[in-house]
């Protein structure tokens, strides 16, 4: 092998290992536009197409290995003869890879084959756009299978030619949806249908992943990996010789297994008659169902309930097969909460009220003020057949009527009364009210309760209302002092006049007792009648010797006259003395 | 063997019939049946029932229990020019199938038209009404309900004739005021909390001086009685002392009035005086006279 052929042949591996990423690139972006479209328009068929349009990426994947594994397999130079399946058998994970692509395809499409059933055709929106974009996806699927093919063709790899041949496929899937959406823009809506089509699509794609990777396995060919087609797969299942040899290969199983031939003959039918056995049970199992401990059930017959206020409870119970009677269930046990008005979102966290706790919407009450209630309605279905049959959606009319009796209570009521004195009596009578308006709508939805979880001013104003509960404590305060004053004068001045009375209880003993004292000492020195005059002379007589003692004294003589030594003392007696004088 | 796969194919083909050819109308829906876009029969009872090809005739679902769906918030002037925020819930079913089939085409729109049609209703009205009809703490005022009733009944009268759609109730399920309202209102909250506070306390106050004074009263009361008793108190003790001197003294009443005078002089005469005595005076009786004659 020459070093010329052996770059030649690199580049050329390099070409198509281009041409495969391209083409994977391609697709991926072609994916995400349709899946957007999805979005915005809602079209099932949009939504089938952008998942067979995954299906593009896988394939297109694929090749890429099938394409890589070359590289180290050509090197023993068939020269550009890639066509011979490479000896190396492929790697595990690729193989665990492709298969879990091919049976989650397999169920994707199982998915969108059960909302062909069982929907209703949807309503698109935009749909002469969506047709629009895709019609170009068309052009743009068409130019990728004309690239693949011309790069496949002119290096010769059967995986780029056949991956062209799918974005061919993928260019009418394309081209198909377009097409339902202008019909639909039109008036026409086969939507559902080509979202069958294209599930079909998705499925026979799933299904020859899974069959070429089992065929890998077993054979150890990678080439394989893009080998059978469903065509193929299907064809086989008509051509007679294949269920001929099946049988013939069960057959022969038997007899191997056990001798006699009645025995293997019996088990031969009994196998055969297995798939018709599974499918008819299958089918009658559809029969049975069950209700579970927390539901009621209601069967319907082409549509219409078979009984009429008469749900079915928990338990197994009959039915005839589907398409003809249907079930519905709904949990009516159980007891449901909604939130109205404020929904607190941590349920643990202490529910302040300067502190935002929840999504707030703003109430008014009837003086005027913003406030906040958090009201959680328990409820539960009571009645089954008004519940599915009456409303469309009898959880949102509670939600609605629960705000309109709750805003025009609240238009009543003063901030303060909501929250604290007429609470109570509020929420017994939003639950009637409520109930009455259910039970006027044919709801069949029971209120068990109605709970004032919270109630709170706004935020921004709470801290004056704080302010009150502090005013208030002020006030207590300032109560509470007066009070110590007055529980301290009070006592006080009994105090005082506990002692001013006792000081007069002394008084009187002190004053009685000194006269008692001063009357027994008279008593006691009073003289007889004898001794009367000389103690009476002795008295005074002592008496007057202690008084006149030491003082100084003018002893006069009334005979002799005024004596001149007066005339100093003039200052005693002036005028009368002068006057006697003069006289 | 190949009537096997006849048979399949052949109850294959008829189930596919069967399914092209009927359709089912369940409980909560009327159905109308057209052929080539023209309606030929309404269908009100659930069951199973024919029709031809899909796509000659068409099974037009319509739902027939109540819908019920909110408005969009609006902002509207109230008779007293005052700006108020309403979101209001309609609930409504179809009355007649045909006419909602060929007029609305689908519930999506029509809660649209529904919602255009009561808001205009509610700003209609809601001229008549005052903010003191809308909340108020007498709640004989309060004629929320009267506005709903004329609301739904505006709305109901062309929504039946050209609709085919009957409302049921019309309800008021949110009241707000305006961004700037709010704040004012907001204000407006906050001064009247400070004023309940700054109440408080003055009653606080008022409170404590009239204990303060009470508590004075009382005290001066204790005292004054105090006085008055130990007065009597004193009063008693001397009247008793007066009882016992003049219990003694009587007895001998020359006698006490002798010594009481001694006691007197005793008293009166202290050291500064001067005495001016007569020699006719008792005292000096002898001074003259040894015998004590005068």
């Amino acid at each position: 092998m020459s070093e010329q052929t052996k770059a030649k042949g690199e580049k050329k591996i390099d070409m198509k290992s281009r041409a495969a990423a391209v083409a994977i690139g391609m697709n991926i972006l072609l994916t995400g536009l349709k899946f957007l479209l999805f979005f915005l328009s809602g079209s099932m068929a949009i939504l089938a197409e952008a998942w067979h349009s995954f299906t593009d990426i896988v394939t297109s994947l694929l090749v890429l290995i099938a394409v890589r594994r070359q590289v180290h397999t050509s090197e023993e130079g068939f020269d550009g003869a890639e066509v011979a399946a490479p000896r190396q058998p492929t790697g595990r994970m690729e193989l665990f890879i492709s298969l879990s692509i091919g049976v989650l395809l397999t169920v994707v499409a199982g998915v969108l084959f059960k909302k062909f059933v069982y929907s209703e055709s949807v309503s698109v929106r935009r749909p002469l756009l969506s047709g629009g974009m895709f019609l170009v996806f068309a052009v743009g699927s068409y130019c990728v299978s004309r690239f693949e093919t011309r790069i496949g063709k002119q290096e010769g790899s059967i995986g780029l030619v056949s991956d062209g041949m799918h974005a061919r496929a993928d260019m009418t899937a394309s081209l198909l949806t377009g097409f339902s959406l202008v019909l639909y823009s039109m008036g026409l809506n086969i939507d559902r249908w080509v979202a069958g089509l294209i599930a079909l699509f998705i499925f026979s794609f799933g299904l020859e992943t899974i069959v070429n990777v089992y065929r890998v396995y077993v054979r150890r060919e990678a080439e394989c990996l893009l080998q059978y087609r469903s065509f193929t797969i299907m064809a086989c299942l008509f051509d007679r010789e294949v269920p001929r040899s099946a049988m013939l290969a069960i057959q022969v199983f038997f007899k191997k297994r056990c001798g006699s031939t009645g025995k293997a003959k019996a088990l031969y039918i009994i196998t055969l008659a297995l798939p018709v056995i599974g499918i008819v049970a299958v089918y009658l199992l559809t029969t049975l169902f069950t209700v579970g401990v927390r539901e009621q059930a209601v069967v319907e017959r082409f549509g219409k309930p078979v009984t009429i206020n008469m749900p079915i409870g928990p338990g197994l119970h009959l039915k005839l097969p589907w398409p003809v009677d249907r079930i519905r269930k709904i949990q009516t046990v159980r007891i449901k909460e909604l939130n109205i008005g404020n929904i607190s979102d941590r349920q643990t966290q202490a529910l302040i009220w300067t502190r935002m706790h929840g999504t707030e919407e703003a109430f008014l009450s009837g003086d005027n003020n913003f406030f906040y209630p958090y009201i959680v309605l328990h409820y539960r279905v009571k009645d089954i057949f008004q519940y599915l049959y009456k409303n469309t959606e009898p959880e949102r009319l509670l939600n609605e009527v629960g705000h309109q009796v709750a805003t025009s209570l609240f238009a009543r009521e003063t901030f303060y009364d909501i929250a604290t004195a007429r609470r109570k009596l509020l929420e017994q009578n939003m639950r009637v009210r409520l109930q009455v308006s259910l039970d006027e709508f044919k709801s069949g939805i029971e209120i068990l309760a109605v709970n004032f979880k919270d109630i709170h001013p706004p935020m921004s104003v709470a801290d004056a209302f704080e302010g009150v509960v502090a005013g208030y404590q002020e006030k207590q305060k300032i109560i509470n002092e007066a009070l110590g004053y007055k529980n301290n004068v009070v006592p006080e001045s009994r105090g005082k006049a506990a002692e001013q009375c006792e000081a007069a209880l002394s008084y009187i003993v002190e004053r009685s007792k000194k006269a008692e004292g001063k009357a027994a000492r008279f008593s006691l020195s009073l003289p007889g009648a004898r001794e009367k005059n000389v103690a009476m002379s002795r008295i005074y007589l002592q008496t007057l010797q202690n008084v006149l003692k030491e003082k100084t004294k003018f002893v006069i003589d009334p005979r002799v006259g005024v004596p001149e030594v007066w005339m100093g003392f003039t200052g005693f007696f002036p005028i009368e003395l002068k006057g006697g004088t003069q006289r | 063997m190949k009537y096997i796969v006849g048979f399949i194919v052949a109850t294959g083909l008829l189930l596919g019939f069967v399914y092209m050819n009927s359709f089912v109308v369940s409980q909560s829906e009327y159905v109308i049946l057209t052929q080539f876009g023209k309606p030929v029969a309404t269908i009100k009872s659930a069951g199973f029932n024919w029709r031809w090809l899909g796509f000659v005739q068409r099974a037009n679902r319509i739902d027939r229990r109540t819908h019920t769906f909110t408005t969009q918030p609006i902002q509207l002037l109230l008779g007293d020019k005052n700006p108020i925020v309403l979101t209001s819930y309609i609930c409504w079913q179809v009355s007649d199938p045909l006419l909602f089939f060929q007029a609305l085409i689908s519930t999506d729109i029509a809660t649209q038209k529904l919602g255009d049609m009561v808001n205009s209703q509610m700003g209609n009205a809601l001229g008549d009404f005052a903010i003191g009809n809308i909340i108020n703490t007498n709640s004989s005022e309060v004629k929320l309900a009267s506005l709903e009733e004329r609301i739904l009944k505006n709305t109901n009268s062309s929504a039946q004739k050209n609709y085919g759609i009957e409302v049921l109730q019309v309800g008021i399920r949110r009241i707000a005021y305006p961004a700037v309202v709010a704040e004012a209102v907001y204000n407006r909250m906050r001064s009247e909390r400070e004023k309940e506070a700054k109440k408080f306390r003055a009653e606080g106050r008022e409170e404590a001086t009239k204990i303060r004074a009470i508590a004075d009263r009382e005290a001066t009361e204790i005292l004054a009685e105090a006085y008055k008793q130990t007065e009597i108190l004193k009063g008693e003790g001397d009247q008793k002392a007066l009882k016992i001197y003049s219990e003694a003294y009587g007895r001998d009443k020359e006698f006490f009035e002798f010594t009481k005078s001694m006691e007197v002089y005793k008293d009166i005469l202290g050291r500064q005086s001067t005495l001016v005595l007569s020699t006719d005076s008792d005292i000096f009786k002898y001074l003259n006279n040894p015998e004590g004659r005068k």
